[in-house]
């Protein structure tokens, strides 16, 4: 085979252009620490590595969104620990016992008392957190109880003690049905109707009106523990005290204190739910880091090599050249 | 038989001559060792013998020169071309490949992936916190962010578009038309020099070297064709040839010796409205052994479609094929497939968001407005009265401000009631009430049977009827039919009612800036109402939705991530001419998922066509190789020749001089026997 200069001369630059190359992606999947820097490098990993980052980013929202969720219902249980407290306080100081031989000015200033407390079970009711009121169902940027000068309880601008069969009740039952759903990763999905599957998602909004009742009974008193309580202020009120009826609604009260007391329960419930869920998406979310690193990241021990390896190769290509492009035939010719 | 005393003399000067030649071709290829396309040289010689003698005992005259030739390989030449035009077909794609990649790749940049994800993270602190107009905020920044990147990426796009075209306008098909001029010259050069006895070598490797370039650019095969000069003499010049992809020829040069040469143009097409489509045409007007100019016109050839190798070739594919996505469908994903694709995704982003935030709000104007009245149809007996009437009882919602009435040749538009307009009142029936009064103030007067009547308008909201009656009695024996009422000017009697768009507010939060009714990846932009707050995010779609409700928000959370099928949407004309509207599935998946998979085509594409390249271009590697191993020059080689040819020349003056002594000895010491 017949070598000749000019040949000998493009294969050398062929050669140190391509030495050189190796030598510039090495370096830079060193500095980078990435195992590819463009998607023509590695269609494979390039996929993955989006789908993967995709699942990753979705997975934070989902954590920034429990974490919201989560204060969301710190301060709702809050709420309602306060008022289970203060209606605890009611059942207990002023029980149908502590009433006998207490003569109306007594029973006066214990029903003073009572709506003093109710003022405060009300002003829990609108408790807010970051400008939005926690038990406003999906009605959050309006307060949503409100104590007439009559003493009757509105949620939502509607007596909380309507009738069955009238108007308000029916808009009290579809306030107390509503749901506003966030998504926590529980895998999002809507109906062909586009409503929300309620098991994809998380419920933050909470009703006050399923804590603290609405409706009448069929003895026609308030199934609402503030309008109760009113009744019973009524009948503390009034110059001839009826112990019976205070008895009753006092029974009817304690039901209506341990439905609240109940409600903190599902709370505490649903708040250990979320930490469960938040747990599973802080190990979804380190799991998926670490696949992507996989994916993305290199070995830099064997990057470095490689480095290494095409540095020198570059470098003998270089001390190459110094050689070959000097000698000849007629360099030796006298 | 004898031979000329001074016979010896002359196979020394031969030898010298011959030695002298081979020395100075070596110092010509030595000259030219790094000369591009320069072809080894060597001289080529043959012994003189005495021709014609059966003289066993003759002795030949010497040696003679009989050509200086270039050692060169038609078959590597033909193998070189055939790959170098491969290789420039990889080389075109890969170049924009490359600038595709630079816009859609996203794995070192932060774009338009990422501004999805942003979308999606702001959607979702939105529907924790409905209401708070700073999360309704980062959604819509988040939107115009998006919507910037789509932009841009469609206007990277039209760049590499425009710039690929200028290319092949201003320096390929020049320069292709440049090299066949060269060619065309060098013929004539060449042809006059071997004409005179000139083997013209360095011209020859001139113009091997421009069909190479040529090669690179277009598929093209070389033949030589003889001329005969004289009886014994004949001169090959090259015949080049473009091979087109369905095995039609056309010929590159022409002409007695190559003389005429082929020229290429470039046409930007347009569409039936005459707007350039972005694809390009290439034509051709053959060589021909007449005057080229005289035939252009008639045989200029769209050859378009014809070629499948070079870097035109490559360039074309790029511009005017889109894969799949073109019907049919062709082999390159060029930059039309990327246009259309990210069409596609603009289109489908800006209708599923346009379509979830639709307003579920009655539109509270007027509908079901009737367009015209009839004439109540009497035969008078000169006791009635003509009657002409409106009926707005199936009418529903009220007029709005600045919309307008046209009755009798008359304008009235609603508004407050003052500056001539129609007080709107609280119900349609107030405002026809209302309107009754302007329309009798100017347009009491109608024809009746082409005469013209004054009358009274009155509206009766029990009817829901608007009635014209004429204040006097039609003449006994008049008769009415439903259209013997009628404007001033005889015309029918309308009464055109034309709703205000601009009372119907479109909650449409994407729109076409340009105005057009499609909406595509240039000209998608946030809507003008969303961006001065005339609208807003719709949160919830149910009835007397609180204000924190967020079901709908959830539901673009979902249209985010939810898997839908994208397509490509075209039209075309079917076999009678028809327009027709084709679809082609592109992909199925999410938002995020498409633009990966964009992303990945666009790098599989790269990769594959890279690979190709590199093939290319090792194996035109080694063609060049064994061309040099034929052609090139090796110093080595030359200098063995240095030291071998003056070695030769050494030895022929040595002969020289000897046979000048033997002739001494002839002529001065011959005959002296004595003396």
């Amino acid at each position: 085979m017949r070598t000749t200069t000019n040949s000998l001369i493009r294969n050398y630059k062929e050669g140190l252009s391509s030495s050189y190359s190796n030598w510039t992606s090495s370096s830079t999947r060193v500095m980078t620490q990435r195992s590819f820097n463009s998607v023509a490098e590695s269609p494979s990993s390039a996929a993955k590595a989006s789908q993967l980052q995709r699942k990753y980013t979705k997975v934070e929202d989902n954590l920034d969104t429990i974490d919201d969720a989560q204060a969301r219902l710190d301060e709702q249980e809050s709420a309602l620990m306060s008022i289970s407290d203060v209606l605890e306080t009611i059942s207990e100081n002023y029980s149908v016992s502590a009433m006998s031989d207490t003569n109306a000015d007594q029973r006066g200033i214990y029903a003073d008392a009572i709506s003093s407390y109710l003022e405060t079970v009300v002003s829990d009711l609108n408790a807010s957190y970051a400008d939005t009121y926690l038990l406003a169902g999906s009605d959050g940027t309006n307060a949503p109880f409100a104590l007439s000068d009559s003493g009757t309880l509105t949620y939502r601008g509607v007596e909380v003690s309507a009738a069955e069969g009238t108007t308000d009740y029916e808009t009290l039952c579809d306030y107390a049905d509503e749901h506003v759903y966030v998504d926590i990763g529980l895998g999002l999905s809507l109906d062909e109707n586009g409503n929300v599957d309620s098991s994809s998602a998380f419920d933050v909004s909470l009703a006050g009106i399923n804590i603290v009742g609405y409706g009448v009974d069929e003895d026609g008193d308030s199934k609402n523990v503030i309008d109760l309580a009113n009744q019973m202020v009524d009948l503390l009120n009034a110059d001839t005290f009826d112990s019976d009826a205070y008895g009753e609604l006092m029974n009817k009260f304690n039901d209506l204190t341990t439905n609240v007391s109940n409600s903190v329960t599902d709370l505490g419930i649903r708040s250990e739910f979320l930490t469960t869920t938040e747990t599973r998406m802080e190990n979804l979310s380190l799991s998926l880091q670490t696949q992507l690193e996989n994916v993305e990241g290199i070995d830099l021990e064997a990057a470095y090599t490689e480095y290494s390896a095409c540095d020198d190769a570059y470098t003998a290509a270089l001390k190459v050249g110094t050689t070959l492009l000097t000698a000849s035939f007629i360099d030796f010719m006298s | 038989m004898s031979r000329s005393t001074f016979a010896g003399i002359t196979i020394a000067k031969s030898a010298l001559n011959a030695s002298q030649a081979a020395l100075q071709v070596t110092g010509q290829n030595i000259a030219n060792v790094y000369t591009t396309g320069y072809t080894r040289q060597q001289v080529d010689v043959v012994s003189l013998s005495a021709s014609g003698t059966s003289d066993k005992t003759s002795i030949g005259y010497g040696v003679s020169i009989t050509s200086i030739s270039q050692v060169r390989d038609p078959f590597l030449d033909v193998q070189y071309r055939n790959e170098i035009a491969k290789t420039g077909d990889a080389q075109a794609c890969q170049n924009t490949l490359d600038e595709l990649g630079d816009i859609f790749d996203e794995t070192d940049q932060t774009a338009l992936k990422s501004a999805l994800e942003s979308l999606s993270s702001a959607l979702d602190d939105l529907s924790s916190n409905v209401g708070v107009s700073s999360y309704e905020t980062l959604v819509r920044s988040n939107c115009e962010v998006l919507v910037s990147y789509i932009k841009q990426k469609a206007s990277d796009l039209d760049t590499l578009r425009e710039e690929t075209t200028t290319e092949l306008e201003d320096t390929d098909i020049p320069d292709v038309n440049e090299i066949l001029s060269e060619i065309s010259d060098l013929n004539d050069s060449i042809w006059n020099s071997q004409v005179i006895g000139n083997s013209a070598l360095e011209l020859t490797d001139q113009r091997n070297s421009l069909i190479d370039a040529l090669a690179s650019y277009l598929p093209i095969s070389v033949t030589y064709s003889s001329v005969q000069v004289s009886d014994s003499t004949s001169f090959d010049y090259p015949v080049i040839t473009l091979n087109g992809a369905d095995g039609t020829n056309y010929s590159l040069t022409a002409g007695e010796h190559g003389e005429n040469y082929a020229t290429f143009s470039v046409e930007r097409n347009t569409d039936s409205d005459g707007t350039e489509d972005g694809t390009v045409s290439i034509s051709l007007v053959p060589a021909t052994d007449y005057d080229s100019a005289a035939a252009a016109i008639y045989t200029k050839t769209d050859i378009t479609d014809n070629l499948d190798s070079g870097a035109i070739s490559g360039i074309v594919s790029m511009l005017n094929d889109s894969g799949e996505l073109d019907s049919p469908s062709t082999d390159t994903r060029g930059i039309g497939y990327y246009e259309k694709v990210l069409d596609a995704f603009a289109q489908s982003f800006a209708e599923t968001f346009n379509t979830l935030n639709a307003s579920t709000s009655t539109y509270t104007g007027a509908s079901s407005i009737p367009s015209s009245g009839t004439t109540t149809a009497l035969t008078s007996t000169g006791t009635e009265n003509a009657e002409y009437s409106l009926d707005f009882s199936s009418s529903t919602g009220n007029f709005l401000k600045n919309e307008y009435v046209v009755i009798n040749g008359q304008k009235y538009t609603f508004g407050s009631g003052n500056n001539g307009t129609v007080a709107i009142g609280d119900s349609l029936a107030e405002s026809l009430a209302n309107l009754t009064d302007s329309l009798n103030s100017s347009s009491s007067t109608l024809q009746v049977n082409g005469t013209d009547m004054d009358g009274t308008w009155a509206y009766d909201s029990s009817t829901g009827k608007l009635t014209w009656t004429s204040n006097d009695t039609v003449a006994s024996g008049t008769e009415l039919t439903s259209s013997s009422i009628t404007a001033t000017d005889g015309t029918d009697l309308e009464f055109n009612y034309k709703a205000n768009p601009l009372n119907v507010v479109s909650y449409d939060l994407f729109e076409a800036s340009d105005g057009s009714s499609t909406i595509n990846a240039n000209n998608i932009s946030v809507s003008d109402n969303w961006l001065d707050n005339t609208i807003s995010i719709i949160s919830s779609t149910e009835d007397d939705a609180g204000t924190t409700a967020n079901d709908n928000i959830l539901r673009m959370i979902d249209a985010l991530s939810a898997d839908r099928d994208f397509n490509y949407k075209y039209t075309y004309q079917d076999k009678n001419g028809d327009t027709q509207t084709g679809s082609i599935n592109i992909f199925s998946g999410s938002y995020l998922e498409f633009y990966s998979n964009l992303e990945n085509v666009q790098g599989t594409d790269s990769s594959a066509n890279s690979s190709a390249l590199n093939l290319s271009s090792s194996v035109l590697s080694d063609i060049s190789d064994s061309r040099d191993e034929v052609s090139g020059v090796s110093l080595d080689e030359e200098g063995i020749n240095l030291l071998q040819y003056q070695r030769s020349f050494t030895a022929a003056s040595r002969l020289m001089t000897t046979l000048d002594e033997a002739l001494e000895t002839l002529l001065s010491d011959t005959g002296v026997v004595g003396r």
